[in-house]
């Protein structure tokens, strides 16, 4: 018994080397016996070791949110190698990019610890990006969200998100308590995020502003006693919503669409008809790997890759998904809850409302529960900017759990 | 249909299989941990007021089959043996369903035997009634030996 | 210190909350999923717009579709990686054969055997570059579809023929008609769905229609059944119940008649006075013998026959009884009800594809003949042929004798919403061992089915018994 319980504890590790190995073997026989796609293999593969090695060894909090990150990773390269073999490549790179970024990220909150008090730095740090996106940024898909740095484009407003919600944490942690001058900070947040939102409406970003509106009414709920400043701010949205509704044309065809895409399947209908065509070829297990045209479907490698998972994997294999960020988000909670500093456990659970919103914003969009809105679905979108941004909230977030496993009894980190 | 596309859908089965298995993995993993924790978060509680002591592991010669921890909490009372329902679970050999209890009452530690076929002993000798119980008592269990701390 | 920790629990309460919902988005993502492919999918996947349906053709060169004696009615015609699908034949089987556009999809039998024309469902493996779907060939004579095409004319209507012994069909025509070929088809689509005459209705297995008194076969049926067949009738050329009037054809009253005689004249009087006395019961048990309200298994998809009644009443049954009133059928199906007197009162399941075999010949499947209802008893059918061959020996169905052929009939002219009335006519011949039975519809033709019905019915079963010769 005992001597089986060691192999047990890393039995999920071994599962998702087991999948590494026949997933990119696959792919290794598809590409014609092209080594290029066994080194990919081999690279990510040893990118996740590196990377769960670290975390158990140095004992930084939760091993199991990584571990699951890995598998939505593994699944998410595998598509793009199989739907281009230079998305993946690429992919690959970004994900160590991550990987150090969530140590950098890791070990930079773990020892700063006066992160609740620099709301005014996460303002001017996010209004300055959005600036700067409005200023030299490019428009890719109709959303004018992208900055070209040399050869590599970023996409700010991940950032921001991230930005966002330390900011919204300053406040609810009560570490900012005073006003500026005659604002007092409930209504300052207020002010920042609609700032913040109508920057992104400018940059026809509607998956962000979903996410980030999505948390804050969502924190208001947890943090504000009584209703009536909650209530306020949905009536607000609602109003604001529906004048949008009727003024702007883009959110109109967004609507009409998701009502009706059969209506016109070759013009406005084009990308979710092809999503839903896809998801309905796969069937329960999906035509397997290389067998389906993830290539019909538009911006395949970001936004729709859930179609493209869909189709080759299997309805079951896309509710694998959904079930993988709903134990990392489950995860997050219990870190939040637990957490003893008030600023660390509204971060963290800030950052798991970002994960649990976005995913089920694109993964509702595209399997046309709720109308699209082109976000990334985290770790499996191809991105270099998702990737790193997710991998950061991932650093910070294992930093909390770190803190709390470390200084569990005491009397909290700070 | 070719061989690759064949290959490719027997695959799939076998990618659902392997992720299905690593999810519930995963949970199972969980629910351990929270089993830990929640044992961990009992030990939050006592500063309700209930009279705390602790039994420390002493390495001893004997390999326990499972890994024990360094320290076992005790408020106010606990029943030591191999059943889940006991405070302290020990899956050890020798070990009794329901071995000892411990407990506290008007300012002295008590431990009593609860009819254990392989006895318990304190500071080498084996008991058969109620004793009382004084800090840094060796209490042996089977093979297994705790240091009674308060 | 209290008020704080109040607080605490409260906030970690509102967090679970928050759990909760994200729980339950999460739910809602995965039981959608679950729900979409289970009743959506397969239509969603379906779609013309999905263009994974002609991937397959990538690597197969769809199969031909050949008539009984091995005449081509369809073929894929590859070049490079085009694939032009090409009717010979034009438009003659549109209703049978169907189309196959990329844009539109598929129809009738490309639909129905998409899977054996891309020769789907065999395991082995191939790495060759093309690979030939499976051919189907037909139960349809080529020259008698072409000869009843022409017989029709151009007229709105159908003609089904059908071997009685055992359900092939021998020609199915349905007027009006469109090129099948998908580059005519995309080309003219919008023209041919706003065309009031529905050229896209195939009228011989989807149109409804009142059978009119070819329905009397039936009737006719439910009397011998209920040993009726020796009454007299005293038809004064109206039958009045209850404030419902039927008139005889042409208003005659035939005076003392027998069933018989009835029969041969097609005397509404004697057969709403029959079905008014069967009671709905009878009537209604008795159609549901011979098919109607039932579905009828065709490779292609047939509409089902009805009687539309919520509650049927005795009037009802009398306006049925002649064919008429809330009484609906296809001509297959009429063409199937004078085929089971032709074969002894048991309706044979109809059937259109014979055999499916690979390209190089090999037999992969064969349709076997099937009873499909025993619609009356041998006895029932020897008296109804007898009946039937009156009506074209010396009733309304003179149009369809044969000169040294016996030929057993019906005629029937059902009113209909429009005051031009459906020219109907369905029989057999030879009369002594029947090798065929035609049903002929013309649609809103206005003129009797006697007269014009027959003479067609009469022109392709001579043509078929001179090709047997």
């Amino acid at each position: 018994m005992a001597r089986f319980k060691g192999l047990n504890y890393r039995r999920p590790a071994y599962l998702l080397i087991l999948m590494n190995l026949f997933g990119f073997g696959l792919l290794f026989v598809k590409n014609s016996y092209d080594t290029k796609m066994l080194y990919v293999g081999a690279g990510l593969l040893g990118l996740f070791l590196i990377l769960y090695t670290i975390i158990v060894l140095c004992r930084m909090g939760d091993k199991f949110i990584a571990l699951m990150a890995c598998m939505l990773i593994t699944i998410g390269v595998l598509l793009l190698c199989r739907i281009d073999l230079s998305f993946g490549i690429r992919q690959i790179v970004w994900v160590a990019v991550g990987g150090i970024a969530f140590f950098v990220a890791y070990l930079v909150y773990y020892h700063i610890r006066f992160w609740d008090r620099m709301w005014m730095v996460y303002v001017i740090l996010g209004t300055g990006l959005f600036l700067a996106t409005l200023i030299f940024g490019k428009t890719i898909n109709g959303a004018r969200n992208w900055i070209a740095v040399g050869n590599v484009t970023v996409q700010p407003s991940e950032l921001t998100k991230i930005l966002y919600i330390m900011f919204l944490a300053c406040y609810y942690s009560k570490a900012w308590d005073k006003p500026l001058g005659r604002i007092t900070p409930k209504w300052g947040t207020l002010m920042v995020t609609y700032l913040f939102i109508g920057f992104l409406v400018l940059q026809r970003d509607w998956g962000t502003i979903l996410v980030l509106f999505a948390i804050y009414i969502f924190m208001t709920y947890v943090y504000e006693k009584n209703y009536g400043f909650l209530l306020m701010n949905i009536a607000a949205a609602l109003v604001v919503a529906f004048l949008g509704y009727r003024f702007l044309y883009h959110i109109q065809v967004r609507v009409s669409t998701w009502l009706n895409p059969w209506e016109d399947i070759s013009n406005t209908g084009y990308q979710i008809t092809q999503s839903l065509f896809a998801i309905a070829s796969g069937n329960y297990f999906g035509r397997g790997l290389g067998n389906g045209s993830p290539g019909y479907i538009p911006e395949v490698h970001s936004d729709f890759i859930f179609a493209a998972v869909c189709e080759e994997m299997g309805v079951f294999g896309g509710a694998a998904i959904i079930l993988l960020f709903f134990l990392i988000a489950y995860r997050c909670f219990k870190i939040a809850i637990l957490a003893k500093d008030a600023y660390d456990k509204a971060v963290c659970f800030g950052l798991t409302l970002m994960f649990a919103v976005q995913t089920f914003i694109i993964v509702g969009g595209v399997i046309k529960l709720i109308p699209l809105t082109g976000i990334t679905l985290p770790f499996v979108s191809y991105g270099g900017t998702s990737i790193v941004v997710n991998f950061v909230s991932l650093g910070i977030i294992q930093a909390i759990s770190a803190k709390e496993e470390r200084h569990g009894g005491e009397k909290g980190g700070r | 249909m070719t061989f690759y596309n064949l290959l490719s859908s027997i695959f799939s089965y076998i990618f659902t299989l392997i992720i299905y298995l690593f999810i519930f993995g995963v949970i199972r993993l969980i629910y351990l941990d929270v089993k830990k924790m929640s044992r961990f978060d009992d030990e939050r509680v006592n500063v309700s007021g209930l009279e705390t002591a602790s039994l420390k592991t002493i390495q001893s010669r004997s390999h326990a089959e499972n890994e024990l921890k360094k320290r076992y909490m005790i408020y106010g009372q606990a029943t030591v043996g191999r059943n889940k329902s006991c405070d302290v679970v020990l899956r050890e050999k020798y070990i009794s369903g329901e071995h000892i209890r411990i407990w506290y009452e008007k300012g002295e530690w008590y431990l009593e035997d609860l009819g254990s076929r392989n006895g318990t002993y304190i500071n080498g000798q084996r008991i058969r009634n109620t004793v009382l119980l004084d800090a840094q008592d060796e209490i042996a269990v089977g093979e297994l030996h705790f240091l009674f701390e308060l | 210190m209290a008020d704080k920790q109040e607080k605490g629990y409260s906030q970690k309460k509102r967090m679970l909350h928050i759990l909760v919902v994200v729980c339950l988005m999460f739910l809602s993502l995965i039981t959608y999923l679950l729900y979409f492919n289970m009743f959506e999918a397969k239509e969603v996947a379906g779609n013309p717009y999905n263009k994974r349906q002609w991937e397959d053709e990538r690597f197969v060169k769809r199969g031909n579709i050949y008539d009984r004696d091995g005449e081509l009615l369809a073929e894929t015609v590859v070049n490079g990686d085009s694939r032009t699908r090409r009717y010979p034949k034009g438009n003659l089987y549109s209703h049978v054969i169907g189309y196959y556009s990329r844009v539109y999809g598929k129809s009738q039998l490309e639909m129905a055997y998409d899977k054996e024309l891309l020769g789907q469902g065999d395991i082995t493996l191939s790495f060759q570059e093309l690979r030939s779907g499976y051919n189907l060939n037909l139960t349809i004579d080529h020259d008698l579809q072409q000869y009843a095409y022409q017989q029709l004319g151009g007229r709105k209507g159908a003609v089904v023929a059908l071997e009685p012994q055992t359900g092939k069909v021998l020609a199915m025509v349905s007027c009006p008609d469109f090129a099948p070929e998908a580059a005519a088809l995309e080309k003219n689509w919008n023209t041919i769905v706003e065309r009031e005459d529905a050229p896209l209705l195939a009228r011989a297995t989807q149109g409804l229609y009142a059978p009119g008194s070819t329905y009397k076969i039936a009737t006719a049926a439910a009397a011998y059944d209920t040993g009726r067949i020796a009454e007299t009738f005293e038809d004064t050329g109206t039958f009045t119940q209850g404030g419902m009037k039927v008139d005889n054809y042409g208003k005659k009253a035939y005076g003392e008649i027998g069933l018989k005689r009835g029969f041969e004249l097609s005397s509404n009087f004697v057969f709403c006075t029959l079905g008014y006395e069967l009671g709905p019961d009878k009537v209604k048990e008795t159609a549901e013998k011979f098919g109607v309200n039932k579905e009828i298994p065709f490779d292609i998809s047939v509409s089902r026959s009805k009687i539309q009644y919520k509650k049927i009443e005795k009037e009802d049954a009398a306006l049925v009884s002649i064919g008429q009133g809330q009484l609906l059928m296809t001509p297959l199906h009429v063409a199937m009800m004078g085929a089971s007197v032709a074969n002894g009162g048991k309706m044979m399941r109809p059937y259109l594809v014979d055999t499916v075999t690979t390209v190089s010949g090999v037999k992969l499947s064969a349709t076997k003949p099937d009873v499909l209802y025993q619609s009356m008893t041998e006895d029932c059918a020897a008296y109804l042929d007898d009946l039937m061959q009156g009506v074209v020996k010396n009733g309304t169905g003179s149009g369809a004798r044969i000169s040294g052929v016996t030929v057993a009939g019906k005629t029937g002219t059902a009113e209909n919403e429009t005051n031009k009335d459906h020219a109907w006519f369905v029989g057999y011949a030879p009369a002594e061992a029947p090798s065929i039975a035609v049903a002929v519809l013309l649609e809103y033709d206005g003129g009797a089915g006697g007269s014009n019905a027959a003479p067609i019915a009469r022109r392709v079963m001579q043509k078929y018994l001179n090709s047997m010769r």
